[in-house]
């Protein structure tokens, strides 16, 4: 039997904490380990968590955990960690999530891969090979840790939530945790909107105006999209909230169909909706980089035709 | 005080905008309290002329980590030699880089730094404040804003514009190319070869592959009303819309 006999999983979004519990599952039944969550928020879903893949619920109820704060998870995913030893650590990439992974990876001295896309065993099931892209995008990276645990931050959308009638079991376990160095005197919500539609349409640079992005939104609210955009629409154009922006670095979309409208096709950008099935891109360029990437591409003039096509949509949902 | 400028683009010779805005931010936390603004960035001597820039535009001094032996290491690898350098200069009160390198978003220099130095971080910092020993900042998570604090000395991470980043004045870069850059090597860190470079990292790279894309798709362009009927038959068919 192995050493390290499980794999973690670890995220304080539900939705992606089951998105990565169902990669867990699927690596744990080819390499052999158990699939174990850490920190779950609360016990009342616990069965969601078997569901989905764990075998086992690692559950922690020391009131200084409450609030994520880097150094307190730190200190109990180390100290957790050399206890345990586990396999494969996956952890969320969320903006918490990628403070804490480095930190926890320096601390156990061992290899970490932020924003992995894809996940598989070697060919003796010793060690997960992980790629990533880099380069800007352009160039996808195969990767190796030299030790274990081996870290990985994966994103919203690179992995589906899988469902079956699995059950499990709760372990308790008090690591040793010091109170945080740092206070957190307010906290303001920013409303988060979902991204975890079937249908997606992402807006990109070729869309120049709040004016525009309105004409691009009402044809998905027709459609009965979700929107979201390119790193420029929202930093260089400021016309999106950061929270909305696809990409490399941000979120990852794996819907079944992806409209893609006025994106170019950069590389940072594709990394966002690369899983998704369909690619439909329209775009205004026919030789931009995004046709390579799509199975329907759309040239023409944007607002020639989306309000023609939001009023072509609308006089079908009427005629039913 | 001294600032780390993680300049982790070989190619381009360009300063990330989150770094440029940490090195903003630590000249106006200077003017107002005093202390030195040192900016610091390990790679080949071409990084001189970055250095350069950081002088020009209000640092007091600049260090240059160089050596054959720090080539072709992972983040691990690269934080050990910046690290070294950290203790080195000892009387630091904050740490500041960017958030992430514009080219790989790994998010990963700061916290790795924090944890090396037994610091505590803030991370994706939109503002700063300092009184006295403490810090407060704002922090953007996406989802949320958090106002917290902490003492120094602390390590913060910031993202980009937080400030405008002022342009160097010709008296600045007319001062700034008398100055010289310091250049720390792997002996002047005390680290050894298996700590460093390829042989310190604990991670390899198996294989790097293109990432382009090769579908072929089919072409939709022309007549306007056909366009449109096309894309609604692939709503209907893929969508949300039904099928008839």
């Amino acid at each position: 039997m192995r050493e390290n006999n499980e794999i973690w999983v670890f995220s304080e979004i539900h939705e992606l904490c089951l998105e990565l519990l169902a990669k867990g599952r699927q690596l744990g039944d080819s390499i052999g380990t158990e699939v174990a969550v850490i920190f779950p928020d609360m016990p009342s879903k616990n069965d969601n968590y078997f569901q989905s893949g764990a075998d086992i619920v690692l559950s922690i109820t020391n009131p200084i955990l409450k609030t994520l704060q880097v150094d307190t998870y730190v200190d109990a995913l180390a100290s957790l960690a050399n206890e345990r030893k586990p396999e494969l650590i996956l952890i969320g990439a969320t903006r918490s999530g990628l403070e804490l992974a480095p930190r926890l990876a320096e601390r156990l001295k061992t290899g970490y891969v932020a924003h992995a896309i894809k996940l598989e065993p070697d060919a003796d099931k010793e060690f997960i090979l992980i790629d990533k892209l880099s380069q800007g995008g352009t160039t996808i990276e195969t990767l190796v840790s030299r030790t274990k645990p081996q870290i990985v931050t994966v994103a919203r959308g690179v992995f589906s939530p899988t469902h079956s009638s699995r059950s499990g079991r709760v372990i308790n376990v008090n690591p040793e945790i010091k109170s945080s160095t740092t206070k957190i005197l307010k906290i303001t919500n920013s409303s988060s909107t979902s991204t975890n539609y079937p249908l997606m349409v992402c807006i990109g640079h070729g869309i120049k105006s709040k004016e525009d992005i309105t004409i691009v939104k009402r044809f998905a609210e027709t459609i009965g999209a979700g929107v979201v955009y390119t790193r420029s629409v929202c930093e260089d154009f400021k016309l999106a909230k950061p929270e909305l922006c696809l990409g490399f670095a941000g979120r990852k979309v794996n819907s079944k169909l992806c409209i893609t409208v006025g994106v170019s096709g950069d590389s940072q950008t594709v990394a966002g909706f690369v899983n998704c099935r369909i690619i439909l891109s329209i775009n205004a360029d026919p030789y931009a980089r995004i046709l390579s990437f799509s199975d329907y591409a759309v040239v023409c003039d944007l607002y020639g035709v989306l309000p023609k096509l939001t009023a072509a949509v609308n006089q079908l949902k009427l005629r039913r | 005080m001294r600032i780390e400028c993680d300049q982790s683009e070989p190619r381009e010779f360009r300063i990330n905008g989150g770094d440029r805005d940490a090195l903003e931010e630590a000249v106006l936390i200077r003017e107002k309290y005093g202390g030195r603004v040192i900016t610091m960035t390990m790679d080949g001597t071409h990084s001189q002329d970055i250095l350069k820039e950081t002088l020009a535009m209000g640092a007091d001094e600049a260090v240059l980590l160089c050596d054959d032996s720090f080539v072709g290491g992972d983040e691990h690898a690269a934080v050990t030699v910046l690290s070294a350098a950290i203790t080195k200069i000892l009387d630091y009160d904050l740490i500041m880089c960017g958030a992430y390198s514009e080219d790989m978003y790994g998010f990963q220099i700061g916290p790795r730094i924090a944890e090396v130095c037994n610091l505590p971080q803030i991370t994706y910092a939109t503002r700063i404040a300092v009184e006295g020993r403490r810090v407060i900042a704002e922090r953007d998570l996406e989802h949320e804003t958090q106002t917290v604090e902490t003492k120094l000395p602390c390590l913060i991470t910031i993202l980009p514009k937080l400030s405008e980043p002022r342009t160097p004045s010709l008296n600045n870069r007319t001062a700034a190319l008398g100055k010289s850059i310091i250049v720390w090597d792997a002996a002047d860190l005390s680290l050894s070869e298996d700590e460093v470079g390829f042989n310190g990292s604990l991670i390899d790279v198996l294989r790097s592959t293109k990432f382009s894309g090769n579908k072929k798709p089919v072409v939709f362009q022309g007549e306007e009303q056909e366009v449109i009927s096309k894309i609604v038959d692939i709503l209907r068919r893929e969508g949300t819309l039904g099928k008839n």
